[in-house]
């Protein structure tokens, strides 16, 4: 009864969705340059939240600007419902705009992400929103904003390819296995932000809308439905994701990516799905069908 | 008469913007496909389309100047603007974020809207281009993000050449105007990245 009389006053305390009419217009006006421009990083006057920068200021901004009464948000954080800057990112919109969250990947209208894509493919009219650390592809190659801004400007992309060709004459594979870079609509080298390059081929025709955003860097970039994204690669070395040996551990699956665990301190260890609600959901099946049986 | 400057806006402006956001981002990610704003109060110069009110009210604040062509360019839409959103009146169609055109008025020639530079091709205009109607017109085919399966849409009235300078426009992505074609309440958008053919047409 306290709580929820508190939270309530807490409320009053803030507009709707926490941000003000003002700064909410100008994520807006970003998002919709970020959209008409696939691929493509708009800078945006990033304001200070209550939460450090790092930890999904980013993603936030962008879902205090979606956000309206008849959302239903999901929150994850590297795939679970349950970890602890996907809850409190979840509780924060709870308290500040009222609305309804979920851990269900189909019930959501919008889901905010640190550094997955759920295993369930998304549909048409539902919004994903990336939290994003780095959100320059070419950063690690070029350190200058002013340079990296030209050569995206004259799709210079050559610098990224050199990368991925030395990786591969070192190691005989490409070696980056999260944040692996992207070629957008054919024009813009976009960072995926740190997801596993196992989620890349996702990206491409994905049916839901993708946006994109680095609070500490204040960037925000998009890619609209059905547009192609595209792994970068050579025609004799194509883009592969990772594969496991065993399925997991839980529930069994063959299809989707898996945390390694350790689970005790003699060198045990166990491989689950990432995706806390896929993983619970095939669980349940399972019990289900064991039940009808 | 009700001078209409000074009348209310949009009856609740945080959730009435947040709306009309919304339906513009399903519309800028959808090219071509036609959405409407429902009645969100408020009372708007008549000779603005509902929709570029709406669209107007919700994005436009004192950051952003908005150019009229000479056909909207009046005391009460300037007022209007002014009181509602803050907006400044751009002179010319160079200095708008948004400009308010119809699809007929020579002034607003899509080649003189703010593109964007090469490093920034964000830094353009978006122009709402106001139709007798939504359909009609020549039908013109869209491809590009966005559009699972090609889409066919015929604004109408439009100037002669208005799809040649749209497709000029599509031509030099990243840089270009983004549309957004309205009639009445309704709206559909034709972002930079949306190409666009037809036959016989051009």
């Amino acid at each position: 009864m306290s709580i929820a009389k508190s939270s309530q006053a807490d409320r009053a305390d803030y507009n709707f969705a926490y941000l003000d009419e003002q700064t909410k217009r100008m994520v807006r006006r970003a998002l919709l340059k970020a959209v008409a421009i696939p691929g493509y990083q708009v800078p945006f006057g990033s304001r200070e939240m209550p939460l450090a920068r790092g930890w999904g200021t980013g993603g936030i901004q962008i879902t205090a600007a979606l956000l309206g009464p008849t959302d239903v948000l999901k929150v994850i954080d590297q795939g679970a419902d349950d970890t602890t800057n996907a809850v409190s990112i979840r509780r924060f919109f709870e308290r500040v705009a009222s609305v309804k969250t979920t851990t269900a990947t189909g019930d959501a209208t919008i889901i905010q992400t640190r550094h997955r894509i759920p295993e369930q493919p998304l549909q048409t009219g539902q919004i994903i929103v990336y939290q994003v650390p780095q959100p320059e592809p070419l950063r690690g190659l070029e350190p200058r904003e002013e340079e990296t801004r030209k050569m995206h400007a004259w799709a210079e992309y050559g610098l990224m390819q050199v990368r991925l060709y030395e990786e591969i004459t070192r190691y005989g594979q490409a070696a980056t296995t999260y944040a692996y870079p992207v070629l957008v609509n054919n024009r813009y080298v976009m960072s995926p932000t740190p997801i596993p390059k196992f989620d890349n081929p996702k990206m491409d025709m994905m049916p839901a809308l993708q946006l994109f955003g680095a609070g500490r860097e204040k960037r925000i970039y998009a890619v609209p439905p059905y547009t192609s994204v595209k792994s970068l690669d050579f025609d004799d070395h194509p883009f592969t994701i990772q594969q496991w040996e065993k399925p997991c551990a839980l529930c069994g699956s063959r299809s989707s990516y898996l945390d390694e665990v350790v689970v005790d301190d003699r060198g045990g260890r166990m491989f689950i799905c990432s995706d806390t609600d896929y993983c619970g959901g095939n669980v349940t099946d399972v019990a289900s069908e064991e039940a009808s049986a | 008469m009700l001078d209409v400057a000074y009348v209310a806006g949009f009856s609740d402006p945080g959730a009435a913007s947040q709306m009309v956001f919304r339906l513009l981002l399903d519309g800028m990610a959808s090219p071509g496909s036609i959405l409407t704003i429902p009645d969100l109060g408020g009372v708007h110069p008549p000779a603005l389309d509902y929709a570029t009110a709406g669209i107007i009210l919700a994005i436009a604040d004192p950051e952003t100047p908005v150019w009229f062509s000479d056909a909207f360019r009046t005391d009460v839409v300037s007022k209007w603007l002014r009181f509602h959103s803050g907006a400044p009146a751009a002179a010319e169609p160079s200095e708008g974020t948004f400009a308010v055109t119809r699809g007929t008025d020579a002034d607003g020639v899509l080649g003189r809207f703010a593109i964007g530079d090469d490093r920034y091709p964000d830094r353009s205009a978006t122009v709402l281009v106001s139709c007798a109607s939504l359909a009609g017109g020549d039908p013109v085919v869209l491809t590009g993000p966005g559009i699972p399966a090609p889409r066919t849409v015929a604004p109408s009235a439009l100037r002669d050449g208005f799809w040649k300078e749209a497709k000029a426009n599509h031509a030099r992505f990243p840089l270009g105007v983004d549309l957004i074609f309205v009639s009445g309440a309704s709206f559909f958008c034709l972002p930079r990245s949306t190409n666009i053919s037809a036959e016989g047409a051009f």
